[in-house]
């Protein structure tokens, strides 16, 4: 017997029809979109297929980036989770539409179905309720010209769900006599409920409206697949490609180097939507707009004109209004005409067109690309690892590199690491100065030691760090480690002219103190500076300097643990909250060691900010903002008052631009008398 | 519109200056452009850039001098031309009458050079240069309009300033505060290897050593004494002020 819930002939034909032109659209739109993300330069996110495999798995799966904010996240749970099975849901009814194969007869795939069905129901309303209802701050909700591809796809996947449920509660009526049926249905509650609103109907008729609510609902999801071509909202099929591509390199090592040796280039930064490189091209459409990095930036935060979110939505925004391979339908003095969008970035003849945005400058302002920190908050939550800061880099790069054209105390912070090696321009010959009395051997004196400790510039030239610098000594000298300094050999590790867009002049010094470091065969560096720390760990390999690099703390972390400092007390009960500076937390993963030794030192109580670890919020002078002026609200100052909020009596950092910062935020807020700043070691050393 | 523009390598502005066998060592230093002739080389690129032309620059120096005269064209100058008087023995003069002569060999509509060098701070040499080549000369500039046949130039002069008027070719000297030096771009760099940069010896510019001998001789060079350590007064304000005083009066000696 032919099974009844099959389609006639003619319906198979239609259904054929109108599937191979959504298809077509589908497919379409994902050619376009191949072709708008290839106009980008090469790289390399092919390796170690397992490890992509297993982390978009678990980052599809679980979603633990999502569900870190807990109502965004159930909403997204719910209807990922949802209409990911309600699609095989609808796959199972078409097998029986189209071949009359029933494939799952058991009472409990009913059951997961109407279940999905549901969560999608929730999920989506959910989500519409946050952006219209709640409007959510993150969301950003636009007006009706921005909303309204959003709102028509809500409201294509409320009805596919519905006239699903429609369908089905016609279905349940219509073979109700049919022996077997029922039974499939018993666990169905959501179908169910809704087949007892028509129970009673005669047969035939409920046939008929299952029939024409399930067109409906094929329409829906026909339509979602056509949308997908023409919505800005393709989030859902790229966002897992994303993940699968994510860069899995060390944290501390996204940022590509720059060949110097090739004659043939001419430019160095990203000038144009054709110099990202693919992977960059690509974030913009994985992201959902959740503005889940917005809502960490300290520069957004902080009413900068800087949001992560916004250069990626309008890096799109480039891509589709410059180079955008698409055909358009258009009106022309009342007749409609098809032509395709103008390529013009990315156009083989190269032609600027005139009405097109400069991006840089124009699209993005040059005020959004220097306020960022290269924090890394955005990127730490970002549920599909987008990569903002390397596009800022970039950026920063066609602005320093081909435009020359940059806020004045970068040009002079460039000179001064140029000329003395140090940003503040002091000379270089007395880098070693700060360690004249405390017995410390220079290299070129001995170089037979353990350690080299690399000072960096602060904790060579900044009175106030020079203390810090003097603290550790202090602590390796009673801990018996052997050490040594290169004292007016070294250089700037040019972790802020790298990230100010000056690759070259970061380059020249990477490579000057490699070949110092290489002269006297060091084999292991220490940093008192995270900044250090991440670029000569992370970067300098990069350019053939491999050495075996650690942060203070962890070494000091250590040396207690092994016993070879014996800290005293700290005194009186001094209640300190530690400060994760990005370089050493975020961009390393180093959150323990800094609060391990403060642990060992008693009469420490240790007390925590609101944003702490992985969420800390930056201090402000990570990127080489260190030497830029900050305008409007101060991001020192923002901090400064997060931890004044927890009524600390001292406050402990890992980094000198933390110290600095702090210490200024102190004074900005007038309380310096009574709170002081302290890195980790000084408290440690004070109690030796 | 042809524009010369002169500069000088210096000791940097932060170098450690010490003795060696009575001369200064140059051991270890930072070189760098003139920060004034840094000015004259930036307005001389946007004389350029607003008149079009060319910017020609040009040094005295030894061969390592060559680092400045790069950065000009990493700057954006055209060409560059390098004299090496073949002597560390030079003075004023002796810069001037080469530069002088090596300038008379171009066309030039507009002369430009810093008002003094940062390391001898003698301010002679722009002055020289005019008197030799008996062209006006305005000094400390802090702003300029130039073109045609004149220049409009704003110079400072003791406790003010005065807006000056001369025919073209002219000598302008840069005062601080004439514009903002740019930093070379990438592009510049990489062009700045490929653009002219000559060479030249004394006799290339038709002098031998008798025409540009040294007129003044250093007898000696000596450092500032090193500047002894603070001191701090303590006690209550009016006995910590009335030991300054007599600090001041008797071991200082300066009220
Ligand atoms: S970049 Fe990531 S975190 Fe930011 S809005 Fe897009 S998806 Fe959300
Ligand atoms: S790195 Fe930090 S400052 Fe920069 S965009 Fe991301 S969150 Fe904002």
């Amino acid at each position: 017997m032919i099974n009844p819930s099959m389609l006639s002939t003619l319906g198979i034909v239609i259904f054929a029809i109108v599937g191979a032109i959504a298809l077509y659209f589908f497919a379409m739109g994902a050619v376009e979109l191949f072709t708008k993300v290839t106009l980008g330069q090469s790289t390399s996110r092919n390796d170690q297929l397992g490890k992509r495999l297993w982390g978009t798995i678990n980052h599809a799966v679980g979603q633990p980036r999502i569900l870190r904010q807990a109502e965004g996240g159930v909403m997204h749970f719910l209807h990922f989770w949802g209409i990911a099975i309600f699609a095989l849901a609808i796959i199972h009814l078409l097998f029986e539409r189209l071949f009359g194969a029933v494939l799952f007869r058991s009472p409990v795939w009913y059951l997961i179905a109407d279940i999905a069905g549901l969560f999608a129901l929730v999920g989506i309303l959910y989500s519409g309720f946050r952006r219209y209802v709640q409007k959510v701050p993150r969301l950003d909700t636009g007006g009706w010209k921005e909303e309204r591809l959003i709102v028509l796809l809500i409201s294509m996947i409320t009805l596919m769900v519905v006239f699903y449920f429609l369908s089905y509660g016609y279905k349940i009526v219509a073979t109700a006599s049919i022996p077997g049926e029922p039974e499939r249905y018993t666990l169905a509650f959501v179908s169910s409920w809704v087949a007892s609103w028509f129970a009673g109907l005669d047969p035939a008729t409920a046939r008929f409206w299952e029939f024409t609510f399930w067109w409906l609902q094929m329409i829906m999801a026909f339509g979602l697949l056509v949308s997908f071509r023409y919505s800005p909202v393709i989030h859902p099929a790229v966002a897992p490609l994303n993940i699968f591509m994510r860069n899995l390199g060390p944290k501390g090592a996204n940022i590509e180097s720059i060949n110097f040796e090739d004659e043939e280039r001419e430019t160095f930064g990203i000038n144009k939507i054709a110099d990202f490189t693919w992977k960059d091209l690509m974030d913009p459409y994985a992201c959902a707009e959740c503005g889940r990095c917005q809502d960490n930036c300290p520069a957004y935060l902080t009413e900068k004109p800087l949001s992560p979110k916004k250069i990626l939505v309008k890096i799109k925004e480039q891509i589709e209004e410059t180079v955008a391979p698409r055909v358009a339908m258009s009106t022309e003095g009342g007749h409609i005409s098809f032509g395709v969008t103008k390529r013009a970035e990315a156009s083989e003849e190269g032609v600027e067109e005139e009405e097109v945005k400069k991006l840089v400058g124009e699209r993005i302002s040059t005020d959004e690309i220097w306020a960022c920190t290269t924090c890394r908050a955005c990127q730490e939550e970002c549920p599909v690892f987008n990569e903002h800061i390397v596009k800022v880099v970039g950026l920063r790069r066609a602005l320093v590199l081909d435009e020359s054209d940059f806020p004045g105390e970068a040009q002079l912070a460039f000179t001064n690491m140029e000329r003395n090696s140090n940003p503040w321009g002091i000379g270089w010959q007395t880098r070693g100065d700060w360690a004249a009395d405390l017995g410390v051997k220079e290299l070129s004196e001995d170089s037979n030691v353990e350690y080299l400790y690399y000072v960096g510039c602060a904790g060579s030239f900044d009175e106030r760090v020079k203390k810090v610098s003097a603290s550790l000594v202090k602590i390796f000298q009673a801990a018996g480690i052997s050490f040594g300094i290169l004292g007016a050999e070294e250089k700037c590790c040019g972790d802020s002219a790298r990230r100010l867009g000056n690759e070259y002049l970061f380059q020249s010094l990477v490579q000057e103190n490699i070949e110092n470091m290489q002269n006297y065969k060091v084999k292991k560096i220490i940093t008192a500076c995270p900044h250090c720390f991440n670029t000569l760990k992370n970067e300098y390999p990069q350019f053939g300097g491999n050495f075996e690099v650690i942060h203070h703390t962890q070494l000091i972390a250590r040396l207690i643990q092994e016993g070879k400092i014996k800290p005293g007390s700290g005194g009186e009960n001094l209640k300190v909250t530690y400060h994760d500076s990005c370089y050493l937390g975020r961009y390393n993963d180093e959150y323990a060691a800094p609060r391990r030794i403060l642990r060992a030192i008693s009469g420490l109580q240790i007390i925590e900010m609101e944003r702490n670890l992985n969420k800390g919020f930056c201090c402000g002078a990570g990127g080489g903002r260190m030497w830029l002026e900050e305008h409007g609200k101060r991001i020192n100052t923002a901090r400064t008052e997060q931890a004044l909020a927890i009524n600390p009596e001292a406050i402990a950092v890992n980094c000198p631009f933390c110290l600095t910062m702090f210490e200024d935020g102190l004074k900005d807020k007038e309380v310096s008398e009574t709170i002081k700043t302290y890195d980790v070691a000084e408290l440690l050393a004070r109690t030796m | 519109m042809k524009i010369v523009a002169l500069v000088k390598q210096t000791f940097d502005s932060e170098a450690k200056i010490a003795l060696e066998g009575g001369k200064i060592g140059r051991q270890g230093i930072s070189l760098i452009m003139n920060p004034y002739d840094e000015y004259a080389v930036e307005e001389a690129l946007k004389l350029k850039e607003k008149n079009g032309g060319e910017v020609t620059v040009v040094t005295v120096g030894p061969d390592e001098a060559t680092e400045a005269v790069r950065q000009a064209l990493a700057m954006g100058a055209d060409q560059g031309i390098l004299v090496n008087p073949g002597t560390e023995d030079i003075d004023e003069s002796t810069v001037a009458t080469i530069l002088a002569k090596a300038v008379s060999s171009l066309e030039y509509d507009i002369i430009l050079g810093g008002f003094r060098a940062i390391d001898d701070g003698s301010a002679q040499v722009a002055g020289r240069v005019a008197e030799i080549l008996n062209l006006p000369v305005v000094n400390m500039v802090t702003k300029l309009e130039a073109d045609g046949g004149k220049a409009v130039a704003t110079a400072d002069i003791e406790g003010g300033s005065a807006v000056m008027e001369v025919p073209l070719p002219a000598v302008i000297t840069a005062q601080k505060g004439l514009n903002e030096p740019r930093y070379p771009s990438m592009k510049g760099i990489m062009q700045a290897k490929k653009k002219p940069l000559k060479k030249m010896g004394l006799g290339d510019v038709s002098l031998d050593a008798s025409q540009v001998a040294a007129k003044v001789k250093v007898l000696n060079y000596s450092l500032p004494p090193a500047r002894a350590a603070g001191k701090v007064i303590p006690g209550e304000p009016a006995e910590a002020a009335a030991a300054l005083a007599k600090a001041l009066r008797e071991e200082a000696k300066i009220i």
